[in-house]
């Protein structure tokens, strides 16, 4: 038996934490190792290693330990207890040929066990003419060999200068690992420890101590900075390093103090840890030399296992150098090591997830996940699924190798074998009816039930499904993409229409979490074929909530890149405020001799305020529109009429105008504002739905702003290119400009394919005024054609074309 | 050293303190006392003076150098107890009967602690501890070590 004994000058440097994965490794590489708590004032090693059963009797005071052992030794002569009494069998995984024994302190920390270790402390001065604590120790030790013979004794060693400690290191043990930080107190109280260990005298049958170091949480950076270097110097002998991790910080248990490396071509930033995972076990297997394959097995486990309960538990997550937080399952809900079935046939899960409190009587297991090696994982899924009822069974055979299992819900529960890698986390269980199936359909389904926290997945599916170009090579499936379009625009509720765009659109970033890096060709994918389509066809409330709400600082609001799309796609147009201010206020200043040498940046700064309406604002009104007040017959302006028989006047004489009644666009202020009565009742007499009314009502009204407020790809502006005010009387549509905009809305909608959305343009079109209805006529001519006529409109030459027979409404009616 | 005061007793004066040590040593160890350990060391004080002012072969003598042995032993004191042995059986004049009762008192001390220390025992450690005590007193060390 070699006893090896982790020592730290000072506390937090992780040194139970090691005992307890070192034995878990050791035994799960085929070897017979026994671990004992001597930290007797702050014991932990059971906390590390303990089942729930364990840790219950200690809380309740009826765990037996080290320090049970020591007083029996003191106070009885013989001993009453049997020392196989005291020792724990740590529940190994199924098949692992090696064995782990856990002799804790005791019941720490209950009440129970401070006083046995005050009792333990009189008693060693009552007796210690009859031998004191370093043959109580020594006795322990050899009990140990006697009762067990294991290879390894491994022994958590109290901190600081104790005789306890003294005796653990110097007598006790074959060879010391004393852990240190980089800390200058930890480090020079570990030289005189080391100094005082390597002077001690031995007894004559044992050999000379071996001491290890460990220098731990060793800071990111150069492996070996002057600092570490020259600490390596000074302590002598064999000296490892163990790179530092925040992680330890929130979940120091066993299998869970490390990080892996990087998978190489995972690209999840989730797993970029600092290799600590990596340089422990290697550190025990090179301390520990044994059979390799056994060492190697049992690293992958550890390894596969530390990952699962890494994803569970993890709160925050890294993407793109951001933190986000994240829904993980309660600590309190989960279990490790939990052995499930009868004696004759048994397992051991690596970890558990409840539906409730973990250990609580009424809980039942959800999700149930095994490391698995050499056996069929098929069945042992199939096992598990019968054995406990659980939804879910996760089996892991090494660290990026993972299978999901569900129960097919019928009646013999053959287990479904998922193609989901990741586990899934509480709201899959409470959003999905199989928390195993992320198909598009079940996610879009479970999206439009309300449940937004798929969204970022869905964006990523779209993303994968067509991310194809004649660059990447991906497998491209533009049935799903186009699914999932769809699927989103489809959404209802006005908040979660607001989330699906925050989704897709530009700025949010949540999608490099499953794609990778970011990609300025796939941002600008996204945003041109999901989230730009997508602003248009979600009910406008949403759009128009993004659009209107808090802006990034020196950026432009939400969804304008969208609206810039519509102006160039749709247009021929260039819609960029910021540009048409510095562009034309530089011209004023050229114009007006202005002194740029002495005030170069103020002058254009007074010069805002008079381009504010070269960017367009959108609004939803709850007032009564302009059309309300007057009416094309009466002058004078009059009380509103009901807006409801003022509508449906309007559909019965075939007059019904978009602008000045459903919406308007008011060009002094560049403000786009849809009235929610009149589109409501325009919505209800035509037996529509209000979203898709008010949809086409924005992007018409839109189109009437921007072929204002465009430019053209020349940089000029035309100004006078504007819709007279609908709010004044006498006001008549202008035929050329609600001919022209009907026509591009039309082929807009065509774009989006959008049937609901064409259905109401086309039944609204059909009640419309002349000037309205006029696009029927054109419709087939070319977006190219139609363009060219609209600058020269706009340009004021367009009367003379000989388009404008054509778009003269008259003619429809002639 | 001895101390002065202990210096200046008599012989008279050093048996009845003695006594009343060797009593008050007994029923501390019958209660279990913290202090009886410190109770026996001091009943090997007067025995090792008693045994120095008076001859070996003498009655008082040879019962001063058995009870400074066995004090010593009570008080957990082993390696004082060699010591003191070595040096008292090294007396020609010592006699045969307080010498075999030195050796006994050695006898069950080594039984005592292998009852209670049964695996060190079988391993032959126990005596090794005696040794690695001796020399560690001499060491300079860091962690304390109880006598």
């Amino acid at each position: 038996m070699e006893t090896v004994a982790f020592y730290s000058y000072k506390g937090g440097v992780g040194r139970t934490l090691l005992v307890a994965n070192t034995a878990q490794f050791l035994a799960m590489s085929g070897r017979r190792v026994v671990a004992l708590d001597l930290d007797l004032e702050a014991p932990g090693l059971h906390q590390k290693l303990g089942s729930r059963d364990v840790l219950d009797r200690a809380e309740s005071g009826t765990l037996y330990g080290a320090v049970d052992e020591l007083l029996d030794t003191l106070e009885n002569e013989p001993r009453k207890r049997s020392l196989r009494e005291t020792a724990i069998e740590v529940d190994l995984p199924s098949g692992t040929k090696g064995s782990l024994l856990l002799i804790p302190a005791g019941s720490a920390p209950s009440k129970a066990y401070w006083a046995a270790l005050e009792r333990l402390n009189n008693s060693l001065r009552v007796q210690r003419r009859n031998g004191g604590l370093l043959e109580a120790v020594l006795e322990l030790q050899a009990h140990i060999a006697d009762e067990f013979a294991p290879e390894f004794l491994l022994v958590d060693a109290r901190t600081g200068i104790t005789e306890l400690g003294g005796l653990a290191t110097s007598i006790l043990a074959d060879r010391v690992v004393c852990l240190t930080t980089t800390a200058p107190e930890s480090v020079k109280g570990t030289q005189v420890v080391a100094d005082a260990l390597r002077a001690a005298p031995r007894l004559s049958s044992q050999k000379p101590l071996r001491i290890d170091f460990l220098i731990t949480r060793v800071p990111p950076g150069p492996t070996r900075s002057p600092n570490v270097s020259r600490l390596m110097e000074e302590l002598g002998g064999s000296v490892a390093l163990l790179p530092h991790d925040s992680g330890i910080a929130y979940e120091e248990r066993a299998f869970s103090m490390w990080r892996p490396d990087r998978s190489p071509n995972s690209g999840d930033d989730e797993y970029a840890g600092a290799g600590l995972l990596s340089a422990t076990l290697n550190w025990i297997a090179a301390s520990f030399p044994g059979h390799k394959e056994d060492a190697e097995r049992a690293q992958r486990r550890m390894g596969a296992v530390y990952n699962a309960w890494q994803y569970l538990t993890r709160t925050t997550e890294r993407r793109r150098d951001q933190v986000f937080s994240r829904a993980a399952w309660p600590l309190e809900q989960l279990a490790e090591r939990v052995r499930f079935g009868t004696a004759e046939k048994s397992r051991q899960a690596d970890i558990v997830v409840y539906d409730s409190l973990a250990g609580a009587p009424t809980s039942k297991p959800l999700m149930i996940i095994e490391y698995v090696d050499n056996e069929d994982r098929d069945a042992v899924s199939q096992w598990w699924l019968d054995e406990t009822g659980a939804k879910v069974v996760a089996v892991l055979s090494s660290n990026w190798d993972r299978r999901l299992y569900s129960s097919s819900g019928t009646w013999d529960l053959r287990p479904h074998r998922s193609d989901r890698r990741d586990f899934p986390l509480p709201h899959d269980f409470e959003a999905l009816s199989d928390p195993t199936d992320v198909s598009v359909d079940a996610l879009l389904d479970a999206v439009r039930r309300g449940h937004p926290e798929y969204l970022e997945r869905i964006v990523t599916e779209w993303a994968r499904a067509s991310a194809s170009g004649l660059h990447c090579g991906a497998p491209w499936k533009p049935d799903i993409a186009k699914k999932i379009v769809d699927g989103l625009a489809r959404v209802d509720a006005v908040e979660l229409a607001r989330r699906v765009l925050w989704a897709a659109a530009a700025e949010s970033r949540p999608r490099g979490m499953w794609l990778g890096d970011g990609d300025d060709w796939l941002d600008e994918q996204v945003h041109a074929e999901l989230f730009a389509p997508l602003l248009w066809r979600l009910p406008p409330e949403a759009s128009i909530k993004l659009m209107t709400g808090d802006r990034r600082p020196y950026g432009p609001p939400e969804g304008a890149s969208a609206i810039a799309l519509l102006a160039r796609d749709t247009l021929g147009l260039r819609y960029d405020p910021d540009a048409t201010f510095r562009v034309e206020g530089q011209r004023i200043l050229e114009r007006s001799g202005f002194d740029r040498d002495a005030d170069q940046d103020r002058g254009l700064y007074k010069l805002a305020p008079a381009f504010k309406h070269t960017e367009i604002t959108f609004e939803i009104s709850p007032d009564l529109p302009p059309l309300a007040y007057c009416t094309v017959d009466d002058a004078e302006r009059r009380q509103p009429s009901d807006i409801g028989s003022l509508v449906s006047e309007r559909i019965a004489a075939n007059s019904l105008v978009t602008t000045g009644l459903l919406g308007d666009y008011q060009p002094r202020v560049g403000r786009v504002v849809l009235y929610s009565s009149a589109i409501a009742q325009c919505a209800d007499k035509l037996a529509l739905r209000a979203r898709h009314v008010g949809s086409v009502t924005l992007i018409h009204e839109t189109l009437h702003a921007l072929a204002h407020l465009g430019r053209d790809l020349d940089g000029r502006m035309w100004p006078e290119f504007a819709l007279p005010a609908a709010d004044t009387p006498l006001f008549e549509p202008s035929w050329f400009h609600e001919a022209l905009t009907q026509y591009f809305t039309y082929h807009h909608i065509v774009r989006l394919h959008d049937p609901a959305l064409l259905h109401a343009f086309e039944t609204m079109s059909a009640k419309q005024s002349p000037a309205y209805r006029a696009w029927r006529r054109f419709r087939d001519l070319s977006i190219e054609d139609a363009r060219s006529w609209f600058m020269s409109v706009r340009r004021g030459t367009g009367a003379a074309t000989p388009w404008s027979a054509l778009f003269n409404p008259m003619r429809e009616e002639s | 050293m001895m101390e002065t005061a202990l210096l200046a007793l008599t012989e008279d004066e050093l048996n009845t303190l003695v006594s009343i040590a060797i009593r008050r040593a007994e029923v501390s160890d019958d209660v279990n006392s913290p202090t009886a350990s410190d109770a026996w060391h001091e009943v090997m004080v007067y025995e090792e003076r008693i045994a120095s002012i008076t001859r070996p072969e003498e009655i008082t003598g040879g019962i001063a150098r058995v009870g400074a042995v066995r004090a010593a032993l009570a008080a957990g004191q082993r390696l004082e107890a060699a010591r003191l042995a070595s040096l008292y059986l090294a007396e020609e004049a010592l006699p045969l009967e307080r010498r075999v009762a030195m050796e006994r008192a050695f006898e069950r001390d080594r039984e005592h602690r292998a009852r209670r220390f049964s695996a060190l025992a079988r391993t032959g450690r126990l005596a090794e501890l005696d040794e690695w005590r001796a020399t560690a007193s001499r060491h300079p060390r860091v962690f304390p070590v109880a006598a």
